[in-house]
């Protein structure tokens, strides 16, 4: 718990706070001003990023350098380190009563694996051990967009995030383009489906970010309760 | 003719890795095409699972999952090809000993069960049945010292962790209490600021309490364990 700041209330199961989007959307940046602002307001947030448990994730980057990783292997590693910290650090800290942020939760595994080909059931029962967010957001744009952002950002795309194990274009921009519009349209379903809070990721970064802030206060005094 | 998926399960110490050898030695004496292969033993996952299996801070169920990948590593990459091509496959270890072992720690059958229907059927799955006295023998004559997960480490719930993790840090907090000199200072939760203001009145009052002693001459020995 950072310094000063006041114990999590009496809120059974905490509160479970999920971004989801295509790679270059922006979750990890709101996932960090949502944190930040949490914090600040003297809640005890903590957040938790997808593909970063200290056993797995050394795993799943050599998998991914080495491309070793396929389809089913490639579900599976993603689960076990999901697996891992929703155990030790997720579901600890809900138990408490604490509010967790996760950047990529299981809408990335349906998204992803699916594009993939993973059938939908099996990723279902896959992921069945972790429990559904209080609230999802997608940050949702063209993914002409996105491209855009990570080329700017970073020196190539990653082989896997252009769908590179699926052969799917000449080019690794283009592969992207292909990929990542394939794991977008999977995204609208669920979020169709399961009401998450569609943010659109054209807008200005403070204009998302407040409509992040609103909601989240609004789970928060349990005002809105269903959403996703 | 196709190749046979043949599975030799049983659990630890029943000799599966024997029997698979055994068994390979007699398809390779009659002149037929086999390949062995065994759980934990693909190119890719066999070094990161050989440490965290004998590691306690990973989840059981994130352990499951990465022996699942390694299996299905093996069989995207070296059984499918070898059974293709007519050879036999014999797997040292397959489906039923993680399925077997996730029911152990605590995982639903269902669930594992369902995880792990990308694996083929096997032609023949053999069964090795031993007293578990026995099996530990076996276990022991290998190596020096038993493994953390052959000794049956509890199944660790998330929520049961933190449960367990109250009721201990209860019982510290009751032998401080029981431990602690009568005339300390005992403060119950408050903000950090409060504290300190209540510490550093108390650190005053016996910055005051010495000096008085210095200029009565009485000195308190620090060192006696006050009654």
């Amino acid at each position: 718990m950072p310094k000063g700041a006041r114990p999590p209330k009496n809120r059974p199961g905490g509160i479970l706070i999920a971004l989801e989007g295509c790679d270059g959307s922006g979750k990890s940046t709101h996932a960090s001003l949502l944190l930040r602002h949490l914090r600040r307001q003297g809640e005890a947030a903590h957040l938790s990023r997808w593909n970063s448990s200290p056993t797995v994730h050394p795993v799943i980057s050599r998998g991914k350098k080495t491309r070793r990783l396929f389809s089913t292997s490639y579900s599976l590693v993603h689960a076990a380190d999901l697996a891992d910290r929703y155990e030790r650090e997720i579901s600890p800290r809900l138990f408490l009563g604490q509010v967790v942020i996760v950047d990529r939760y299981t809408g990335t595994a349906l998204a992803r694996d699916g594009a993939r080909g993973v059938p939908r059931a099996w990723i279902e029962n896959l992921y069945s051990f972790a429990r559904r967010p209080d609230v999802t957001f997608l940050l949702r744009g063209p993914v002409e967009l996105f491209r855009g952002r990570i080329r700017s950002h970073r020196a190539g795309m990653a082989f896997y995030e252009t769908g590179g194990d699926l052969h799917l274009a000449e080019s690794a921009e283009e592969g992207f383009l292909i990929f990542q519009r394939r794991v977008a349209a999977i995204y609208d379903e669920i979020a169709l489906a399961e009401g998450w809070v569609v943010i659109d990721a054209t807008t200005s970064l403070c204009r998302q970010q407040r409509l992040v802030r609103q909601t989240v206060e609004a789970v928060l005094e349990g005002v809105l309760t269903g959403v996703s | 003719m196709r190749g046979l998926l043949i599975a030799i399960e049983g659990a630890d110490g029943s000799g599966r890795t024997e029997q698979a050898q055994r068994l390979a030695r007699w398809f390779a004496a009659s002149g037929q095409e086999h390949a062995v292969l065994r759980l934990k033993g693909s190119a890719f996952f066999r070094e990161p699972l050989r440490q965290l299996s004998s590691r306690l801070d990973i989840s059981e169920r994130a352990l499951f999952l990465l022996y699942a990948a390694d299996l299905a590593d093996q069989l995207n990459f070296e059984a499918g090809g070898a059974l293709a091509a007519g050879r036999s496959v014999i797997f040292d270890k397959y489906v039923v000993t993680l399925a077997a072992r996730a029911a152990v720690r605590g995982m639903d059958a269902d669930w594992a069960g369902e995880v792990l229907s990308f694996a083929p059927l096997p032609d023949v799955t053999i069964l090795l049945e031993a007293p578990a006295r026995q099996r530990v023998l076996r276990l022991l004559s290998r190596r020096r010292s038993l493994r953390p997960r052959e000794t049956g480490i509890p199944a660790r719930g998330s929520e049961h962790a933190v449960r367990r993790t109250i009721a201990y840090q209860r019982r510290l907090a009751k032998a401080y209490a029981a431990l602690a000199p009568q005339d300390a200072v005992r403060l119950p939760p408050a903000p950090a600021d409060d504290i300190e203001e209540a510490i550093r009145r108390r650190v005053v009052a016996a910055l005051e309490a010495v000096g008085r002693e210095e200029t009565t001459g009485v000195l308190r020995d620090s060192r006696t364990i006050p009654r």
